[in-house]
């Protein structure tokens, strides 16, 4: 009689389901093969004893039936018949063992369950040698990737991103910076999650010589999900709710309130005492009688009121909890010839600031049809559009964090704002705000000074495969990535004090890539013994990029925000944010460039233990001069399987590998840096202006090279419960272009140099430890990785004249630079001027800053590394990540101020007796120094040590995070077959959770304004975002 | 393979070529924004000479200027910034051009604006890069120029300017446009020349008094043009509508803390003097102290903010609307400053003639520039004991010169500084609260760029190494001590 078996399989070193598997009765072809979640369900005959399950890249197992009715097994990766897979350059399914050099996977389930809405966030703490640089708890804020330290000086340092063979663009158009702005994201967090099958990073050049110029920095390979294994009709349904709250917010006291010394209300413009004053050096909190902005005011005279703290939580409460749901669902559907998943996801993300959110939907149809045995096509299209309303960051009076942290009334009583302006609205507002000559209610901010901008994404490939014989294969693919963009700036005329209008700005984007592609691919065994796969190309990449910016600086009609409405003339240009953003790129609306590419791989394999590798590639860029335009870069890399041949096999050693590679990479650069430019501005009455162009052009560019070496070893023990990969590199990138910082005196603010060169050496390693033995019903996995990376400038300009190069810098003059023999990123500016002995020295009880500028940091850290844990039983998986980063610094302009302002609890110190700084002062003699003993107000005090020197918030970088904690539940079979359903799986999640342990007081030392190379800046952050929640998968 | 691809490079977006008249309008019009900008003369000379004071965020009131200020005057004037493009970069390029095309008059206007903007730079910084300077180009690869000692880049500058009214003497008919400031009129930029040749020579008096003397005697010999009315003023006014408007104006958009000083108002109130209604707005409250509003108050210099916010804002002066309107002009040099300086040099005999006159005559110009003609009016003014030019001693000429010409150079913030560094009149009271690097002095020069150490490093310390400490206290060479 037959019995139904039903069970799960899932991925032992991860714990998730397996879809895919066949499932046999052992010595029968009846079998099953499982879902999307790996569950199955199978229909045996009395008879039957042993089920075998198998799976390409697995080691089968076999497994007696008994009495069972439910059987869940975990499969390990197979190392030694064909090997696990991993997809490499141009999109190929390669023998993990087979490679040269380091690549490292994330499945796409480890993306979806504890989701982060941009894509690149998940991969922080999970890969090795990949530091992620989060922005902000901005909605939708743009997020930094660097694979093994920052190899170009000023030039892009991030990976490629590519999706199923299409590189698709990864710009932040962005102009915020520690004085401004707002961060519109990387184009890479369009990617969805719930669309990817896993993720491959290829971290050196080795990785990715085939992709020419932009995989230099590594490669960031994405697989998206396709019906060909659904068998048959599948729906999925996944659902992601979390809740967003500040991870962490400075210490404020709540002893002091507004003013210096004294203070009085009148109208909030400096009628009365301090009145105009958005600093809290005022009167103790201590209930005295003031007339304050919500005393009664009875025949015209404001009444005294108690002068109280309006609770310690004020701030906290000011920001509203953030809510993110995330809905999708998928429909698949295929047979042996052919599959197709279309997939629908709705993000709705609601910030934590008021009136900021990310809105996206995502629609994904992935498909391929064998036309005939031989004729294969396969596409892909995504079209997506994002919405998002996001906060101003920075230093600027558009960032209310700038008023909560530091230039505020700490008595104010935020509540007390919100309803004043819900009251007045657009009109009333400022006539009762608290302070109002510099700064606005932060709800009327929020609200009326918005920033909103609108993506509408269409990616997409065709490809077509032709099977000329059994080893050789023709492809041709295009690939297109295309998107608009519209950015709305509309600040209300109440938000600046002097402001006389509302204000429009619009910026319109319009960015493409087209890849055209022909590939021919070998694979073919020559003799018993060896094996080749081979594959030959040709490319052409088209560049487009357009972007153009007009500003109606006053509105003829309020609230009408529209160029239309314009009541003077539009203004173009660089308007759109921070005035010290030095990017150039709005100088060049309309930016095209093609590259021509040439190349070529063959793997030659010896029995399948020793390969050996190479690859060549000869660009032809438009973007350098006729003679340097085309460039030619090799790679060869090698690996031999050690345990295989030497024919190791009952061992406590399962498995070793030693692996090898070099690598050349050339770059190109940006369009339109070969020729002198003299740029127009507004002409004056009716005479056209002209300027010579700040940057020197140089027009004999050549272009950038990368060298790089790595090496490494992999080793298994104990049935591969114990794995180590471990892997050392070495890349050095010379003739960098750079845009080089010049004295102003030389006629030129910059000037473009072709020499910079810069090493970066370091070590990587991965340790996988499953403690317990496999035949256990308990699943532990540990995954650990740890990465250091020294990182080193060598050289600017060949005749050695420029020892420093300014990346960027801070509103108050920190400087980020790069520096010979220094590492890079680092942070220049003043120290205090010091004794011989090293204590500060002070003058008139205040400390003096050294008119010499000092190395203070460097944003670079010493090492990162990330632990995960995961345990599974009977279909419950519980996992949890900690990361860290470790040594660098950061200065952070929210303690500066909060200081100097008063806001910060560390500012009680002295408020009555004053303070005397810890430091020496000259003695009576003049020349030598004495123990500092004069008492100074804390206010001046704390205003000369913040504000006058700014190594004074300048902190060590150094953090350890609870990234993330997952719960899951597989429902089992039996209750889940009560269901018209097939699989249900809940969990429990969290992100970001803990910060366990930083030096950066009051903020979270993982910051950033973008994703450029200026990092280590901090200024009034909107707090980074714990987030908690739940997910539920169905399977229909 | 790289078919269209020169076509494909070639910018679109920008113009590829230039012409002289465009660069000069562009450059003309920078630099005369950047000149009454914040940096150097909202924040800078107006605040130190206490023509304005800060009724709020009094940091720079109080002698600590910020680092990107000192940044900002020297990308700004030397090149031009991503913010405001043109500087003197642009007036050297024209110089080159004018040579190529063999056009004196275009080579002498730009030699003129080059002095000039090196005077300003010079002036306010000391050793400054000027024989290495403007040079970097694909040819020549000076990107670290040397600064050179301040007396390299005076005697440069008498000569260049000697030179510029030669070639305009030649009277060439070949025209130069795009001049905003003089509409291409070569005798005006001969008077001009001239004119500033004498300011400049006039500045080296205390510390090479024979040069001086030399100079200064050859400028007034009679032979050359000067300045003789307010009509041949070196000014460019700006207009009404944005983006070309006056950066005063520009700045009280978004910023409110500037007020006149109390230095001003009370030097002018105690002499009746008709400029001061143009100078200041009439307190719009009572102050404190409860006096009547409609006073022209000034604020004190340098006041703690605690201080300054006990206010009331209201009962203090705003700076007149003649010069915070949208066309309110950008003033290089004026026809009383000729007057004052041929005073002084009458008085020190570097050339003989009537000392009091050319000072009655500077007021005069100073007081016609601001409307004020009427003979009664200004005969009264000029007849007051206050006021009367006072022969007793050179010591007292230079006072009532000083304060006079502190008064005529209201607004104008590098010059007004500079002369009262060199002359150190009128007596003014240090600011009130003076715990920046000043050392309890007036400043004497603004520090170099930050970023000077970073790029410049090696000229740099050679050039602080020579001249003294970066520090504002730090006296620059034309600036004798007395």
């Amino acid at each position: 009689q037959d019995r139904t078996i039903s069970g799960r399989v899932t991925d032992r070193s991860n714990g998730q389901g397996l879809p895919g598997v066949t499932v046999l009765v052992k010595g029968t072809t009846i079998g099953a093969s499982t879902n999307a979640d790996g569950t199955y369900t199978l229909s045996t005959p009395a008879s039957a004893t042993t089920l075998s399950f198998t799976s390409i890249g697995y080691a089968s197992v076999d497994r007696p039936i008994g009495t069972a009715s439910t059987i869940d097994i975990g499969l390990s990766a197979d190392t030694k018949q064909l090997g696990e897979v991993v997809v490499t350059a141009l999109g190929r399914e390669e023998q993990k063992k087979s490679l040269g050099y380091s690549v490292q996977d994330v499945k796409g389930a480890d993306l979806t369950q504890a989701r982060e809405t941009n894509v690149v966030n998940s991969l922080t703490g999970k890969v090795a040698g990949v530091q992620i640089s989060n922005s902000s708890g901005a909605t939708g804020g743009s997020s930094r990737i660097l694979i093994r330290g920052a190899k170009s000086i000023q030039g892009n340092n991030q990976p490629l991103f590519v999706v199923d063979g299409q590189p698709i663009d990864n710009s932040s158009f962005s102009n915020s910076s520690s004085a401004g702005g707002v961060d519109y994201g990387n184009a890479a967090s369009d990617i969805n999650p719930d669309d990817i099958e896993s993720i491959t990073v290829l971290k050196g050049a080795n990785a990715a010589a085939l992709y020419g110029t932009r995989g230099v920095n590594g490669v960031v390979v994405i697989t998206t999900k396709n019906g060909r294994k659904s068998r048959g009709i599948g729906i999925s349904v996944n659902s992601t709710t979390s809740f967003e709250t500040p991870l962490i917010i400075p210490k404020f006291q709540d002893q002091y309130g507004q003013g210096y010394g004294s203070f009085e209300y009148v109208d909030g413009a400096g009628g009365g005492d301090g009145d105009n004053v958005d600093e809290s050096w005022g009167p103790k909190l201590d209930g005295r009688l003031i007339p304050q902005y919500n005393s009664p005011v009875v025949n015209g005279v404001r009444q005294p009121t108690p002068w109280v703290s309006p609770g310690k939580d004020n701030v906290r409460n000011f920001f509203e909890t953030g809510r993110t749901l995330t809905n999708n669902v998928a429909l698949s559907g295929g047979n042996d010839k052919a599959g197709i998943r279309v997939s629908f996801t709705n993000l709705d993300q609601k910030g934590i600031l008021p009136n900021t959110f990310l809105k996206r939907n995502t629609v994904n149809v992935n498909g391929g049809v064998d036309i005939t045995n031989k004729f294969k096509l396969s596409t892909n299209v995504n079209y997506s559009n994002t919405r998002g309303r996001r906060p101003s960051q920075g230093y600027d009076e558009l960032n209310v964090m700038q008023q909560l942290y530091t230039w505020f009334g700490r008595q104010v009583k935020l509540s007390d704002l919100k309803d004043i302006y819900e009251q007045g609205g657009r009109e009333g507002s400022r006539n009762y705000n608290w302070i109002q000559v510099y700064s606005s209610n932060p709800y009327y901010i929020l609200n009326e000074a918005t920033n909103d901008d609108e993506r509408d994404r269409l990616i997409g490939n065709l490809t077509l495969n032709y099977a000329l014989t059994d080893w050789l294969n023709i492809t041709a693919r295009t690939t297109n990535d295309v998107y608009n963009q519209l950015n709305q700036r509309r600040v209300g005329a109440e938000t600046r004090d002097n402001a006389i209008q509302d204000d429009y700005t619009e910026e319109r984007i319009y960015v493409l890539e087209r890849n055209t592609e022909f590939l021919a691919t070998v694979n073919r065994n020559l003799t018993e013994d060896f094996n080749i796969d081979g594959l030959i190309g040709v490319n052409r990449r088209d560049n487009r990029q357009n972007r153009s910016q007009v500003a109606a600086p006053e509105l003829a009609v309020p609230g009408l925000f529209s160029l239309g409405n314009a009541g003077s003339p539009l203004v173009t240009g660089n308007n759109f944010g921070s005035s010290n953003d030095n990017n150039t790129g709005i100088l060049n609306p309309v930016q095209k460039s093609r590259i021509n590419s040439v190349y070529g791989s063959a793997r030659l394999g010896y029995k399948n233990f020793a390969f050996l590798g190479v690859t060549a590639r000869n660009d032809w860029t438009s973007t350098l001069p006729a003679n340097n335009r085309a460039f030619f870069y090799p790679s060869v890399d090698a690996s031999l399987v050690l345990t295989e041949a030497l024919g190791i096999t009952e061992s406590v050693l399962s498995f070793a590998k030693v692996r090898g590679g070099y690598a050349q990479v050339g770059n190109d650069t940006d369009p339109y840096r070969l020729q002198a430019i003299y740029p127009a501005r507004t002409p004056f009455g009716n005479g056209a202006q002209q300027t010579y162009f700040n940057t020197l052009f140089t027009p004999d560019l050549k272009p950038e090279r990368t060298n790089s070496v790595e090496a490494g070893v992999e080793v298994r023990f104990l049935q591969d419960r114990i794995g180590l990969d471990l892997t050392a590199y070495q890349s050095t990138t010379t003739d960098q272009i750079l845009n080089v910082p010049v004295s102003a005196s030389t006629g030129y603010l910059f000037k473009v140099l072709n020499a910079g060169e810069v090493s970066n050496k370091g070590v990587e390693a991965i340790l996988t430890i499953a403690p317990l033995p496999t035949s256990s019903p308990f699943q532990w996995n540990i995954t650990t990785n740890f990465a250091a990376n020294r990182n080193k400038v060598i050289k600017f300009d060949d005749e050695g004249q420029i020892k420093n190069l300014i990346l960027g810098q801070s509103g108050f003059g920190v400087n980020v630079e790069a520096r010979i023999g220094e590492k890079y990123g680092v942070l220049f500016a003043e120290d205090f001027l010091r004794a011989p002995d090293g204590q500060i020295i002070y003058e008139d009880g205040l400390p003096v800053a050294d008119p010499t500028r000092k190395i203070l940091g460097s944003y670079t850290p010493d090492w990162v590394g990330g632990i995960t844990n995961r345990f599974g039983f009977k279909g419950v998986d519980l996992s949890f990540t900690i990361d860290t980063r470790q040594g660098g610094q950061l200065q952070s302009e929210t303690n500066m101020w909060g200081n100097y302002t008063g806001a910060l609890e560390s500012t009680l110190n002295g408020r009555e007796e004053g303070i005397v700084g810890d430091g020496v002062m000259l003695a009576a003699d003049g020349i030598t120094y004495v123990k500092n003993d004069v008492n100074v107000p804390a206010q001046d005090w704390n205003g000369a040590y913040y504000y006058n020197v700014r190594s004074s918030s300048v902190y060590d970088a150094s953090f350890v995070k609870l990234r993330e904690v997952r719960l899951g539940y597989q429902l089992p079979k039996s209750i889940v077959d009560k269901t018209f359903l097939k699989g249900i799986g809940i969990s429990a999640v969290g992100r970001n959770l803990w910060l366990i342990s930083s030096k950066a007081p009051g903020i979270d030392p993982e910051t950033s304004f973008n994703s450029g190379n200026v990092q280590g800046l901090e200024s009034t952050q909107i707090p980074s975002v714990r987030s908690y929640g739940f997910n539920i998968n169905l399977t229909l | 393979c790289e078919k269209g691809f020169d076509e494909l490079n070639t910018n679109p977006n920008n113009p590829l070529t230039i012409s002289p008249e465009t660069l000069l309008t562009g450059a003309e019009t920078a630099t005369a924004f950047r000149l009454f900008d914040v940096p150097v003369n909202m924040d800078g000379g107006l605040l130190i000479v206490q023509h304005w004071a800060k009724s709020q965020y009094t940091t720079e009131d109080q002698y600590r200027f910020r680092a990107t200020s000192y940044q900002s005057i020297w990308d700004g004037f030397y090149t031009g910034t991503a913010a405001l493009p043109g500087g003197l970069k642009d007036f050297n390029e024209l110089l080159r051009i004018g040579k190529e095309t063999n056009n004196p008059n275009l080579q002498a206007v730009a030699m003129i604006m080059r002095s000039y903007y090196f005077s300003v730079l010079t002036d306010v910084f000391g050793n400054i890069p000027y024989t290495d300077a403007l040079k970097l180009s694909n040819e020549v690869n000076i990107i670290t120029p040397k600064y050179d000692a301040q007396e390299v880049v005076y005697t440069g500058l008498l000569a260049e300017l000697k030179q510029a009214t030669t070639l305009l003497k030649t009277k060439s008919s070949l025209p130069v446009s795009g001049d905003v400031m003089y509409g291409g009129d070569m005798t005006k930029w001969e008077k001009f020349s001239n004119s500033l040749r004498l300011r400049l020579a006039m500045r080296v008096s205390d510390v090479k008094p024979a040069v001086a003397r030399t100079e200064v005697a050859d400028v007034l010999n009679g032979s050359n043009l000067l300045m003789t009315s307010n009509a041949d003023n070196a000014q460019i006014v700006f207009l009404g509508a944005q983006p070309n408007t006056n950066p005063i104006f520009e700045n009280r958009l978004t910023r409110d803390d500037h007020r006149v000083s109390q230095s001003i108002t009370s030097v002018l109130s105690r002499r009746n003097d008709p400029r001061l209604p143009v100078y200041a707005n009439p307190a719009l409250c009572a102050g404190l102290t409860g006096d009547s509003t409609g006073l022209y108050r000034g604020v004190k210099n340098g006041l703690s903010n605690p201080v300054a916010a006990r206010g009331p804002l209201c009962s203090m002066s705003k700076v007149g609307d003649f010069f915070t309107k949208p066309s309110a002009p950008g003033v290089l040099m004026t026809y009383s400053e000729v007057q004052f300086f041929i005073a002084e040099a009458r008085a020190r005999t570097f050339v003989s003639g009537n000392a009091e006159q050319a000072y009655q005559d500077g007021i005069k110009a100073s007081l016609a520039q601001y409307g004020i003609v009427d003979a009664t009016a200004v005969k009264t003014y000029l007849d007051q004991a206050l006021v009367a030019y006072d022969k007793t001693s050179l010591e007292s000429q230079k006072e009532s010169i000083g304060t006079q010409k502190w008064i005529a150079l209201y607004g104008q913030g590098v010059e007004a500084w500079s002369e009262f560094r060199r002359l150190d009149y009128p007596k003014l009271s240090i600011a009130a609260v003076p715990t920046g690097a000043a050392g309890g002095k007036f400043p004497t020069r603004f520090r170099y760029p930050a970023n000077e150490q970073s790029i410049n490093t090696a000229n740099y310390t050679d050039a602080v190494a020579r001249q003294g400490a970066d520090l504002i206290r730090t006296r620059l060479w034309w600036d004798v001590k007395n």
